[in-house]
């Protein structure tokens, strides 16, 4: 191309570019104050959680979560006991902190196995559609047929109650879910003139899918997989609370809130506190996935 | 033409099946792109120029299907071959370079890791050794400061320069035939010039064969060594470049001439061809042109053959033909 001189514009030094992309991110996202404030809560109770995951032994900052103490039973919150003691006397701000890792733990595991699961057979179902596409989502289509709670409780009474079984029914009922966005945005990226372009330089179907049609529709999967945590956490609290989740005397805090049904009128700090920690932890994630899905959003860029 | 063929198109026949009705999109259409040389496809929208070369590749996708015929790529039936055999060939000797620039790069990839693809699928080459060619590939194809253009996405580019980088990433493993599918469409007219003008150059460099399809005439006239003018998924007229502008034959072909604008004549209004390309599936029996021909006559209810004028033109008209009923002194000629 002799007609065409090489410009001599300097063009921007590309030096990080993925440190550049999650500043934007950030800066975006900095702009939803209420997000902010659900991430910010979200890293501090992460940190905090920590604390009871390392020990199994029901110590945490040198006290013994579990330990009963009959004699100061009941008690309402004090210095010595900052949430209150529950029937068995029981330190509860201690109980709360150990439980947070199991809380957390259940909600995010859930969530990660669904989508190990739902992403792939989205995947699939929207990109080869035909026969395969209408099997698999017919079979969605049946697991969504049963509400989340249900299909949970069923499941656990099958297979009994564990933080492992409850983390497994979660996940299963939230397949379907995963399973039909991302199959919905397979669908409309594959037809994208840039996957034909792909395949016109003879990729794999594979490495498409894996390699080109999965980074493009990241960001509902991400969204979606933070506001889910939310409400795996809360079904977990739920079917704990029913006693068929986590077994006592792990502080799990739905089961906490089970313990303190009884001493309602007593002592209502022993429901009210694994209550209040709940809905913290739930307004947080729905709070900081709705700053998610704007930031992520590129039509809404500025 | 006695030269050799890199690609014989034989009676190829695509069609789309929507519910339970069949879409014939290309019907019966045959072609030849002779080795280094360039051949034109023409026609309105919907004529089947662009499944014609989607069908080259294999690239149809469900409902449609490729039902008949054969595409032979220096003598291999691409109808017959495997996928993976499918696969070496996409890419590496046959590659495409579709319409829309703006769509046709992944926007979450970078420049560069899109044009080590190329490498990567058919040679095999890693990440350092991808780039370097990367690199070479967008300077042949004029991007300016291309060691920093790699890195850039494909939001950073222009449109003219999202149609290099197509290009490049088609030209990358040096293509023996290049499907060019409406590749200037979307671009303003210097920028056309310059596209046009470099894949002219970047031909004579590798020494590839072209499929160029396009509605413009003026591409064309500019770049086609043959050219093939469909309508309604047939090949209407088939004739090298000179013999195509200056004795086109088929009624369509010339209405399509009289409808562009010319330079070296003043002329007050143009001559448009009447009516639309008819829907798919009322589709007349006969020549498919008949209902906006002018010259059309009873005969014209039966399909006339492809047939060869003897001055290097396949026509398929009855009006060439000796079954012809109508008035023998037709003048069909472009006005």
């Amino acid at each position: 191309m002799s007609n065409i001189q090489p410009s001599q514009v300097p063009v921007r030094k590309p030096a990080n570019r993925r440190l550049d992309n999650f500043k934007d991110f950030y800066k975006k996202l900095r702009k939803n104050k209420a997000a902010l404030v659900g991430l910010y809560v979200l890293v501090f109770l992460f940190f905090v959680s920590i604390f009871g995951a390392l020990d199994a032994n029901y110590n945490i900052l040198g006290v013994n979560s579990n330990a009963t103490n009959l004699t100061d039973k009941l008690l309402g919150p004090s210095a010595q006991y900052w949430f209150g003691t529950d029937h068995l006397g029981r330190d509860i701000f201690y109980r709360i902190l150990h439980g947070m890792y199991i809380t957390l733990g259940v909600g995010f595991a859930a969530t990660f196995m669904a989508a190990l699961v739902g992403v792939p057979i989205g995947l699939l179902a929207g990109y080869y559609g035909g026969w395969l596409d209408t099997v698999i989502m017919r079979l969605m289509d049946v697991l969504l047929a049963f509400p989340g709670i249900l299909l949970a409780l069923a499941i656990v009474s099958v297979l009994g109650g564990s933080t492992i079984n409850v983390t497994v029914a979660i996940a299963i009922g939230a397949l379907p879910q995963f399973a039909r966005i991302v199959r919905g945005s397979t669908l409309t990226t594959r037809k994208l003139e840039y996957i034909d372009a792909i395949r016109a330089l003879g990729a794999k179907d594979g490495k498409i899918i894996f390699q080109h049609i999965l980074p493009n529709i990241m960001s509902p999967i991400i969204v979606n997989t933070t506001l889910f945590i939310a409400t795996a956490i809360l079904s977990a609290a739920g079917l704990s609370f029913l006693g068929l989740g986590v077994q006592p005397p792990t502080p799990e805090w739905g089961a906490m809130l089970n313990d303190g049904r009884n001493y309602m009128y007593q002592a209502a700090h022993i429901t009210f506190f694994p209550g209040m920690m709940i809905v913290i932890v739930v307004l947080a994630f729905n709070l900081f996935g709705d700053g998610l899905r704007d930031a992520l959003d590129p039509k809404a860029k500025k | 033409m006695s030269e050799e063929m890199i690609l014989d198109i034989e009676d190829l026949r695509t069609s789309f099946f929507v519910d339970s009705n069949e879409v014939k999109a290309v019907d019966g259409v045959t072609f030849q792109v002779p080795k280094g040389k360039t051949l034109g496809i023409v026609g309105e929208s919907g004529s089947g120029k662009s499944i014609s070369a989607l069908s080259v590749l294999r690239l149809i996708e469900s409902p449609g299907e490729i039902i008949g015929g054969s595409i032979k790529y220096k003598g291999e039936d691409l109808t017959k071959v495997k996928n993976s055999r499918m696969r070496q060939i996409r890419g590496n000797e046959i590659s495409m370079i579709f319409q829309e620039p703006m769509t046709s790069l992944n926007p979450t990839f970078t420049i560069g890791q899109q044009l080590r693809e190329s490498y990567k699928i058919h040679e095999g080459l890693g990440k350092k050794e991808g780039t370097k060619r990367a690199i070479e590939m967008l300077e042949l194809v004029g991007i300016p400061s291309p060691e920093k253009r790699v890195d850039q996405y494909p939001f950073e580019l222009s449109g003219g320069m999202r149609q290099r980088v197509m290009i490049a990433m088609a030209l990358a493993c040096k293509p023996e035939l290049l499907i060019a599918d409406e590749p200037t469409t979307a671009l303003d007219v210097t920028i056309q010039a310059q596209i046009l003008e470099l894949i002219k150059e970047l031909q004579e460099e590798i020494g590839m064969s072209v499929v160029m399809i396009t509605h413009d005439l003026g591409v064309v006239a500019e770049t086609c060594d043959y050219v093939a003018v469909m309508y309604a998924g047939k090949v209407v007229e088939f004739a090298d470049v000179y013999t195509l502008f200056e004795n086109p034959k088929h009624p369509y072909t010339v209405g399509l001439l009289n409808s562009l604008p010319r330079h070296d004549k003043s002329q007050d209004e143009l001559i448009p061809i009447k009516g639309n390309v008819p829907a798919p599936n009322e589709m007349p029996s006969g020549c498919r042109f008949a209902p906006r021909c002018p010259f059309a006559s009873d005969i014209c209810n039966t399909l006339p053959e492809l047939e060869d004028q003897g001055d290097g033109n396949e026509v398929r008209c009855w009006i060439y033909t000796d079954q012809w009923d109508g008035d023998k002194e037709v003048q069909v000629n472009a006005k």
